[in-house]
């Protein structure tokens, strides 16, 4: 099968999980998870034919004129993240349709999204195409939106569903950003091309850009420090989708592209520095949130923001060591914390008690549930014999041998190793093992068997693999790390520990993970609690926010004039600029302009009487008056027309204004005008500024423009044809009569039909009056 | 002009004598015809039908290879053709649209549809326009049949103070425009956009001048700001039909003119123009992001986002390449259909008591009425650009253009605000999925109504499947201009 194939078979098993689910009732988990279990099988009838170090291409053109083609890939890397993807999915598709038991329709609408996401998901680790990997990066963005606020009557699940988002898709734009220039650089979108040609792109000048970008993207997407607030937030969502998308598989897509970026760009400073120092910091904050944290959801949530900072961190280790320990704890942390999520729903949904401070005793209530988390918590712990324990060794041996970074490393590795076994331990035995604190906790309901059995799976191929490695390292995990490699990767895994130092510091890590545990009630009660939650809480978005949302409001204050005469104000206003723009290099021409105009003074008496005709307009009370002063204006421009050498034009000026002034006098005088509140233009700087910046702005542009050359081309063409072809001595009857005589008819015509109306309005108004 | 040649004029006009002459006679025929609501309802559906007759023509029998008529003054290019298309059935949208709305507002009157056709008309040269007469002409068709279909609901305040507002700006910029234009003539020797080009090689100040008062009149046009004042008014004043038609059809038509102007007569003169564009398009990216943010009415807001996506198309203009044309032109296509979707949406907003418009009123759609919830957010995501939505391609392009010609900027600028907008299409979501239903339900919107939302809804994904095909209308289209 090729991989197109297996985003196109989710996608429609999203499409029609809504009516399905309603005819099956309780069955649709079971009927639903049928198609991912099915993805998951085909996928591993694959590994035959995917040796170490081969990878499957499909390329469909899609938009040859941008290079833009659906590629699909599938490698080691991208199969396992496949195989997590629908595994793990068909066990969450199972464990919603029992979740959702209560509600036929909230299951259908669930399923469906749940499916749409493994769409989505599938169709970023699948694609090569970097334009086609965003497209789907951002749909699990969008589809998380409306997973986290699936539970709508909480108004915490909205907020924390827009926070997501904005954080998420906000950083996808970064991404996309990163993508184009890339794109840009390189001269293509394919993934495998860009990665073959890592050495030159690192020498281009946008490299830098490119790599900041993508980190942002890549950062917002698996929750890191600054980016990290929203996840904790986000566990408002109904506890399958945390399970998934909020711990399993969607947060680990910003690790999933560092990786892919890792196996090109690995070397370089700027791309690895970034990613251990900002995965070590989200991992020391985690750290000390999680031991503040009093949710059962809360804590699994920041341990999985400290996971995901390990896993960011690994990236960044260079060299082999880092890859083989990155992959070892994806896997590892994929079984167990999606089992614990499990487990967590079903206290939850039983009990309706998210505290886990409260929680306690449950052992004989939910007995499967309670051996999955206990299996889940083990593996977490790092014990031996369990796919996590060889993972901490993994993660330890790539921290120790961490060259100049290696102080570092260390710091951040025991202290989150720690902290993670100190949750794995809370996480399994306060719930079910431990004193309920506040007597017995009341059950609701037993145990399901859709909600217990998914996790119990889960904890017992953690066992599974832990026991018996051979199989699961060998064809699955060794292969992925290959392809992130680069080159094949040796590595003997067996079930027993190895003993040495690593092994006692394991020991040393169970024991003060347990101390941990132990202090746990004293630490999350201690009073400095309300301050740390604020402070690594959203403080930052919450100010961000804020200021958009002033921001807006003082946009809208600016905006929202209403008054016309601002409008018309910021009209001219801007255009008085943009010509005084244009008009910047252009000052010799107009102080040689000014210089060469002769003085003329029966001018200066036209330009008198306009300017008294402007000021009779601006400032007179009644709006009569006004229209009597614009029409002195019109005439003294017909005047200067005549004076100038256009008669014609000057003869239909006065036509003009004559005409318009009779029509609007004969309008204004039928309506009955209340004299206006006419405010004097002296108390209205702003309209006195406009107009005056108006005026003076085209008159430099005319004095500017009156330097150029006459051209000539046009008044001796008419000159010559006039007589040659016309036969007429005057050039203005010719040109009116005969070249534009269409011209001329269409006047006489608007002429005509402006007299009826004027005839219509004042006929009317004599009839009144008789 | 020889009748033969006068033919071979008339005969790439086609599309343009059927909206003229249609037009004439429908006004005729509405005068004839018995009760007014009978008058207006069969003057539509004839109105309606002509737009497509004149659609199918320009799409199926327009001559191979396009050509000129009236002396250069009219453009049949591939450019046009792609644009009259979209006008003509953008306009028959809306037409479908105003329908059942006019009738139960009681605003149903055969002179409707006829502006419609008019402004269409004037669309229809506007995208043909080969000198500045043709511009002009076309331009003003269109806007006046504007000035009186925003104030068609006169007996209403609030439109006829819409109507009077855009009116008063409307005839300031042609005011603008035209002094422009007259100017372009006076120092170019021409009105023919080939002359001007070549005198546009070697600029002078009359010429610079010109142009900055042709593009302050265009700029009014698409409501880019600064010039955008008008938008939000009358969006919200007009009838709701009217305002759909207004953010679809006009707004294509005029950014298809600003960008044959400004590649085709101002071509040479790029530099000058550029930075002009960059800024209309952060000051409108800006204004329609930050403004829309607070808006309580669905209309106003629908007005600072059509602002704000003049404002990304501009930042693709501003890339003045080949690639930019057709990239502007696969964006406003895309657009169209998103808006004309979210209108038809608007529309369905009917409760027992009559028409509501607060952005709060779509509390809870997506229980009362899923199929429309659904619809509506494909399509304001798909507006907003989101990914996997086929807006988003538009964007992409658009921005892809920038980034080519070296405004890496502006681009990223255009992203931060598009970020932002994103928000509040989101705000507007977050309502319809999770908020409570406040207020009764919705009535069921009429079938012609429910029909457009549904299309287009689908579009906004189905589409995704056609991208490939449009891209290769788009820049078939933009090659007539760009190249």
């Amino acid at each position: 099968m090729s991989p197109v194939w297996f985003v196109i078979i989710a996608g429609v098993s999203a499409l029609i999980a809504a009516p399905v689910t309603r005819a099956a009732g309780r069955f649709a988990g079971p009927l639903l998870a049928l198609v991912p279990a099915f993805l998951f099988v085909s996928l591993l009838m694959q590994l035959p034919d995917l040796p170490v170090g081969t990878a499957i291409l499909q390329s469909i053109e899609w938009v040859p004129a941008y290079g833009v083609s659906l590629g699909f890939r599938l490698d080691g890397f991208s199969l396992l993240f496949s195989l997590l993807i629908t595994g793990i999915g068909t066990l969450v598709v199972i464990y919603a349709g029992s979740y959702f038991s209560d509600d036929a329709k909230d299951r259908g609408r669930f399923l469906g999204f749940i499916l749409l996401f493994m769409t989505a998901m599938l169709g970023t680790v699948l694609a090569d195409d970097l334009i086609m990997l965003f497209i789907f990066w951002e749909m699990t963005s969008l589809v998380s939106f409306f997973l986290i606020g699936f539970k709508h009557e909480d108004a915490k699940a909205r907020k924390a569903a827009l926070q997501s988002l904005v954080v998420t898709a906000g950083g996808g734009l970064a991404l996309l950003g990163g993508i184009i220039i890339l794109g840009l650089t390189a001269g293509t979108f394919s993934l495998t091309e860009i990665t073959a040609q890592a050495p030159q792109i690192a020498t281009s000048p946008a490299f830098p850009a490119i790599i900041v970008l993508v980190l942002i993207g890549c950062f917002t997407k698996s929750a890191q420090f600054p980016f990290h607030f929203w996840l904790p937030n986000a566990m408002a969502a109904p506890t399958p989708a945390s399970a998934y998308l909020h711990s399993a598989t969607m947060v680990k897509l910003g690790v999933y592209l560092l990786a892919r970026f890792d196996t090109g760009f690995g070397e370089y400073l700027i791309f690895y520095a970034p990613l251990m120092i900002f995965g070590g910091i989200t991992m020391l904050i985690s750290a000390y949130a999680v031991m503040r944290s009093t949710g059962f959801k809360a804590v699994l949530a920041w341990s999985t923001v400290c996971s995901l900072a390990t896993l960011v961190l690994l990236v960044g280790v260079p060299g082999e060591a880092g890859v083989k320990a990155m992959i070892g704890f994806l896997v590892a942390h994929a079984l167990y914390k999606a089992a614990l999520f499990f487990a967590a729903g079903q206290v939850i949904h039983s009990t309706h008690q998210y505290e886990l401070a409260r929680l306690g005793g449950l052992r004989f209530k939910l007995p499967i549930t309670a051996i999955a988390s206990l299996l889940a918590a083990i593996s977490m712990a790092g014990v031996p014999f369990f796919l996590g324990y060889k993972a901490k060794d993994l993660f330890l041996t790539a921290a120790f041998d961490g060259g100049s970074w290696g102080m570092w490393l260390t710091v951040v590795a025991l202290a989150s190793s720690a902290v993670m076994t100190a949750v794995a331990g809370l996480a399994a035995l306060k719930p079910f093992f431990l004193k309920p604190p506040y007597g017995e906790v009341k059950l609701y309901h037993n145990e399901y068997y859709g909600m217990a059995l998914p996790p119990l799976a889960l904890g017992l191929l953690g066992l599974a693999i832990g026991v018996m490695p051979a199989p699961a390292w060998n064809s699955v995990l060794i292969p992925a790390m290959s392809a992130l490699y680069g080159s094949t990767i040796a590595l003997e895994v067996h079930a027993a520990p190895s003993l040495g130092l690593k092994f006692l510091i394991t020991l040393a890590l169970l024991a003060s993970g347990a101390a941990l545990v132990w202090f746990w009630n004293r630490l999350y009660r201690d009073p400095d609690n309300v301050k740390a939650n604020v402070v690594f809480a959203d403080l930052g978005y919450g100010a961000v926010m804020g200021w958009l949302d002033r921001a807006g409001q003082v946009t809208a204050r600016l905006l929202q004039m209403l008054s016309l005469r601002t409008y018309i104000a910021v009209t001219l206003g801007v255009s008085t600029l943009a010509l005084l723009l244009a008009l910047t290099g252009f000052s010799a021409d107009m102080i040689s302009a000014a210089a060469a105009e002769p003085v003329r003074p029966y001018m200066a008496v036209v330009l008198v009487l306009t300017l008294i005709g402007a000021a009779v307009a601006a400032f007179a009370r009644s709006v009569l008056i006004s229209i009597l002063g614009v029409g002195i204006v019109g005439y003294t421009m017909a005047v200067v027309f005549l004076l100038n050498g256009a008669p014609d034009v000057a003869f239909t000026q006065f036509t003009v204004e004559t005409l318009s002034i009779v029509i609007l006098l004969a309008v204004l005088l039928r309506l009955s005008l209340k004299p206006a509140p006419q405010q004097s233009l002296l108390k209205r700087p702003l309209a006195l500024a406009v107009s005056a910046g108006f005026g003076i702005a085209v008159g430099l542009g005319v004095l500017a423009m009156s330097v150029l050359p006459f051209d000539r081309r046009l008044s001796d063409f008419f000159g010559e044809a006039s007589y040659l072809e016309a036969q007429g001595h005057n050039v203005v009857n010719v040109i009116l009569v005969d070249f534009r005589a269409l011209d001329t008819l269409g006047e006489i015509a608007v002429v005509a039909f402006a007299t009826l109306c004027v005839w219509a309005l004042l006929r009317r108004r004599v009839k009144k009056e008789g | 002009m020889t009748g033969p040649a006068l033919l071979a004029d008339l005969s790439l006009i086609i599309p343009e004598l059927i909206l003229a002459v249609g037009a004439m006679g429908l006004l005729l025929a509405g005068v004839f015809i018995k009760g007014e609501e009978t008058a207006a309802r069969l003057v539509s559906l004839a109105a309606m039908a002509l737009l497509i007759l004149a659609a199918g023509v320009a799409v199926f029998l327009a001559p191979q290879g396009g050509g000129t008529a009236f002396f250069g003054a009219f453009v049949l290019d591939s450019f046009s053709l792609y644009a009259k298309a979209v006008v003509y059935l953008a306009a028959a949208i809306a037409l479908v649209l105003a329908g059942h709305y006019l009738r139960t507002e009681r605003l149903a009157r055969f002179e409707f549809p006829v502006l419609i056709l008019l402004a269409t008309l004037g669309m229809s040269v506007m995208v043909s326009a080969g000198d500045l007469i043709a511009l002009y002409l076309g331009l003003e068709l269109q806007s006046l049949a504007l000035y009186i279909l925003a104030a068609f609901n006169r007996d209403s305040l609030r439109a006829s103070e819409a109507g009077l507002k855009y009116f008063v700006l409307g005839a300031l910029s042609s005011g603008l425009l035209l002094y422009g234009a007259s100017l372009v003539y006076g120092f170019a020797g021409s009105t023919e956009f080939g002359a001007i080009a070549l005198a546009a090689e070697n600029p002078s100040v009359g010429l610079v001048f010109g142009l900055v008062f042709v593009v302050s009149g265009l700029a009014f046009k698409i409501s880019a700001a600064p010039f955008h004042m008008w938008t939000p008014d009358v969006y919200e004043g007009a009838p709701t039909p009217v305002a759909a038609f207004f953010a679809t059809a006009p707004k294509l038509a005029a950014m298809v003119l600003l960008i044959r102007v400004l590649m085709e007569p101002f071509g040479a003169m790029a530099d000058q123009w550029q930075q002009i564009t960059i800024i209309l398009a952060i000051l409108s990216m800006g204004i329609g992001a930050l403004g829309a943010l607070l808006q309580t009415n669905i209309k106003r807001l629908m007005a600072y986002s059509s602002i704000g996506n003049m404002g990304y198309a501009l930042v693709g203009l501003s890339a003045a390449s080949e690639a930019a044309v057709w990239a502007v032109l696969l964006y406003m296509t895309l657009y169209v259909i998103g808006v004309a979707g979210a209108f038809g949406v608007i529309l369905s907003m009917r409760r027992a008591e009559g028409m509501v418009e607060r952005i709060e009123d779509l509390a809870g759609l997506s229980k009362s009425r899923p199929g429309l919830a659904l619809a509506f957010t494909g399509l304001l995501l798909s507006i907003g650009g989101m990914p996997f939505l086929v807006g988003f391609f538009g964007k992409l392009f658009v921005f892809y253009a920038a980034v080519q010609a070296g405004l890496v900027w502006l681009a990223v600028i255009g992203g931060l605000f598009s970020a932002i907008s994103i928000a509040y299409y989101l705000m507007i979501l977050k309502r319809v999925w999770f908020d409570e239903p406040t207020g009764g339900e919705f009535i069921n919107p009429p079938a012609s109504v429910a029909i457009i939302t549904r299309v287009t809804g689908i579009a906004t994904v189905g589409l995704l499947l056609l991208v490939p095909f449009m891209l290769t209308r788009v820049i078939e289209a933009g090659s007539a201009i760009g190249g």
